[in-house]
C-alpha cells in the first residue's frame, strides 16, 4: 500500500515536469543593454594598499572625483590618483571613457596625449550605481591600490 | 756517567738549522694599487697592487709563502668569485718560483705554512683568514664586508735581493647588494704574517710594518638595484623603515620610527616621548631640496606599538612635489613636540636615508 502511494507521488511530479514551462514576468527595461551610468560627485570613502586597509592612518576623505558625460575632475591635486603622478604630465581634469560602455573593466582618465587607464575593482550596475572601485598602481608596480568611491 | 745522546733530537735540529736561516727578515710595501673607480654588478674587473719586496741586509736564502688578503663585500663571495695571481722577475727554482697562482687560504693550520702569527710576531694558532679579519680594520666599510685571504702555491725565494717591483692581480666578478665599498689589500708573507714592528732604518717604504703593508681604495658599483647600500656610507637602520616593501615616491608611503631602536641596541632620546614629528628633507631629481621640519600637524605621527610611532603620507602631496621632477631620496629625523630633542641615524650624526625601493 505504500509503495503504491510512493508511485502515485512521484508519477503525479514527472506528469508535472511534463506540463507547460513556468513563466515569470519580465520587465521589458531588463532585456535592453544600457551604457553604465557613473555620472555624479564621488567621495573616497577608503584606500586599500596591498590588501590592507589605510583608513584611519591616512585621510584621504577629502578627495572627491566628479564624472559629468564624457568629462571628469578631481577637487584636489594634492591627493594621490593615479593622474597626479609625477612621472608624467600631471591632471586633474579631463575626459574619461570605458573600455565597454555596458560591461565596462576599465575606465580611462585622458587629458590631450596623456591616457591614463585604471581597472575597475568590481562590476558597475547599468544605473543607480552608488558604489565605484578603482584599482591601479600609483608608482612602483608591485604596490597596488583599491579606492572605493561611494556617492 | 756519559751522558745518552737522544740521536732523535740532534736530527731534529740538525733538520731545523737551515730553516732559521731561510726565515729572513723581509719588507712588504704597497705602492700602489690599479683599481677601476667604477664598475658595473656582474662585470669582470681586473685589480693590480703593485708590491715591493726587499730582504733587507740579509743575504740568506728565503723560503716563504707569499699572502695575499683582499677586502670586499661579503656579497662579492671572493672565495669563490675571485682569481689572483703574483709576478715579479724573481725565478730561483721551479720549487720557489718568483710568479704563480695564489690558491685561497683552506684554513689547514696543521700545515705549516698556512700558521698565522699575530702582532707580536708568534704563532697565533689561528689562520690567517681569522687574524686577518681580527688585526685589521674594514676602512671606511660601516660592515658587510670580509677579508679573504690568498697563498702563494709554492713558497718563493727572494735570495739576497734588495728592492723587487712585483704584482698581485686579482681578477673578480663584482657582486651585488651595494653601490659602493672601499676595498682593501695586505700583503706579507708567512715568516712573519702580523708581526708589527718598525720599519728597516734603510728602508723608505711608507709600510704600516716592516713585514706587511695594507691599502685601501673606494669604487663606486652600478646597476646593484634599488635597495643597495653604499657601503662607505651611513649604515642602515631600523631606527626608522618605510613601508610597502616596494615603493617608489608616487607611492603613499609609511614611516615608521621605533624609539627603542638606538645606537648599539639602546633606546633612543625619544625613548617614551608623548609626542613624535618627522622631520624631512627630500632630494629632488632637478637636484633642489625640499624640507619639511616645522613639527606641524601633517607631521605629527601615530604611536602604534610600544614606543613606535607611524606616519602614513603621499610623498608629492606633502612635498609639493610637481610633474617631472621626481622625488630621489628622502632624509630623515625625529624630534619631540617642542623640537629640543632630535633623533637622527644612530651613531652617525646625519639623517636616516631611503632611497626608491622597486624591483
Amino acid at each position: 500500500m505504500r509503495n503504491i502511494l510512493l508511485i502515485s507521488i512521484f508519477s503525479l511530479a514527472f506528469f508535472t515536469a511534463c506540463d507547460d514551462a513556468v513563466s515569470f514576468d519580465v520587465r521589458e527595461d531588463a532585456l535592453v543593454n544600457y551604457k553604465t551610468d557613473i555620472n555624479g560627485e564621488w567621495s573616497l570613502f577608503s584606500i586599500e594598499r596591498n590588501g590592507t586597509d589605510l583608513s584611519g592612518v591616512f585621510n584621504a576623505s577629502a578627495m572627491t572625483l566628479t564624472i559629468a558625460d564624457g568629462a571628469f575632475s578631481l577637487n584636489s591635486s594634492a591627493l594621490p590618483f593615479p593622474t597626479l603622478k609625477t612621472t608624467s604630465t600631471q591632471f586633474d581634469t579631463g575626459s574619461w571613457s570605458f573600455d565597454d560602455d555596458y560591461k565596462p573593466t576599465s575606465i580611462q582618465f585622458t587629458n590631450g596625449s596623456e591616457i591614463v587607464p585604471v581597472n575597475l575593482s568590481f562590476p558597475l550596475y547599468g544605473s543607480n550605481n552608488n558604489s565605484l572601485g578603482l584599482e591601479f598602481s600609483l608608482g612602483c608596480g608591485a604596490t597596488t591600490y583599491t579606492y572605493h568611491f561611494k556617492k | 756517567m756519559m751522558k745518552k745522546i737522544n740521536f732523535k733530537k740532534l736530527m731534529g735540529g740538525l733538520i731545523a738549522l737551515p730553516l732559521v736561516f731561510l726565515f729572513v727578515t723581509s719588507c712588504f710595501d704597497i705602492t700602489g694599487v690599479t683599481q677601476p673607480s667604477s664598475a658595473e654588478v656582474g662585470e669582470t674587473i681586473t685589480i693590480t697592487v703593485d708590491v715591493n719586496f726587499d730582504v733587507e741586509d740579509q743575504t740568506n736564502q728565503n723560503y716563504k709563502f707569499l699572502v695575499f688578503g683582499m677586502l670586499a663585500p661579503k656579497s662579492w663571495d671572493l672565495a669563490s668569485n675571485a682569481t689572483v695571481r703574483f709576478d715579479s722577475p724573481i725565478e730561483v727554482s721551479t720549487d720557489r718560483p718568483g710568479s704563480g697562482n695564489m690558491i685561497l687560504d683552506d684554513e689547514d693550520i696543521t700545515f705549516w705554512g698556512n700558521k698565522s702569527k699575530g702582532l707580536d710576531g708568534e704563532e697565533s694558532g689561528n689562520s690567517y683568514t681569522v687574524d686577518i679579519n681580527n688585526i685589521l680594520d674594514i676602512g671606511e666599510n660601516y660592515g658587510e664586508s670580509e677579508w679573504v685571504v690568498f697563498r702563494s702555491e709554492k713558497p718563493v725565494d727572494a735570495g739576497s735581493s734588495k728592492n723587487i717591483d712585483g704584482t698581485i692581480t686579482v681578477t673578480l666578478t663584482v657582486g651585488s647588494g651595494h653601490s659602493g665599498a672601499q676595498l682593501g689589500y695586505w700583503v706579507g708573507s708567512h715568516q712573519n704574517g702580523f708581526k708589527q714592528e718598525d720599519l728597516w732604518s734603510e728602508s723608505t717604504q711608507d709600510a704600516v710594518s716592516r713585514h706587511w703593508d695594507v691599502m685601501y681604495e673606494s669604487i663606486v658599483i652600478t646597476g646593484a638595484g634599488a635597495d643597495a647600500t653604499d657601503l662607505t656610507g651611513p649604515a642602515p637602520t631600523s631606527t626608522a623603515t618605510i613601508s610597502p616593501e616596494g615603493y617608489l615616491f608616487d607611492d603613499i608611503i609609511t614611516v615608521k620610527f621605533d624609539a627603542k631602536e638606538g645606537f648599539g641596541g639602546t633606546n633612543t632620546a625619544l625613548f617614551n616621548s608623548n609626542a613624535v614629528h618627522m622631520n624631512a628633507t627630500v632630494m629632488m631629481g632637478d637636484d633642489t631640496t625640499v624640507t619639511k621640519a616645522d613639527r606641524d600637524a601633517a607631521s605629527s605621527m601615530t604611536l602604534v606599538g610600544d614606543n613606535i610611532w607611524e606616519l602614513t603620507f603621499w610623498p608629492p602631496g606633502y612635498f609639493g612635489a610637481t610633474a617631472g621632477n621626481l622625488i630621489t631620496e628622502i632624509h630623515l629625523s625625529f624630534s619631540n613636540a617642542d623640537g629640543s630633542i632630535t633623533v637622527r641615524n644612530p651613531g652617525y650624526d646625519s639623517d636616516i636615508v631611503f632611497g626608491a625601493n622597486c624591483q
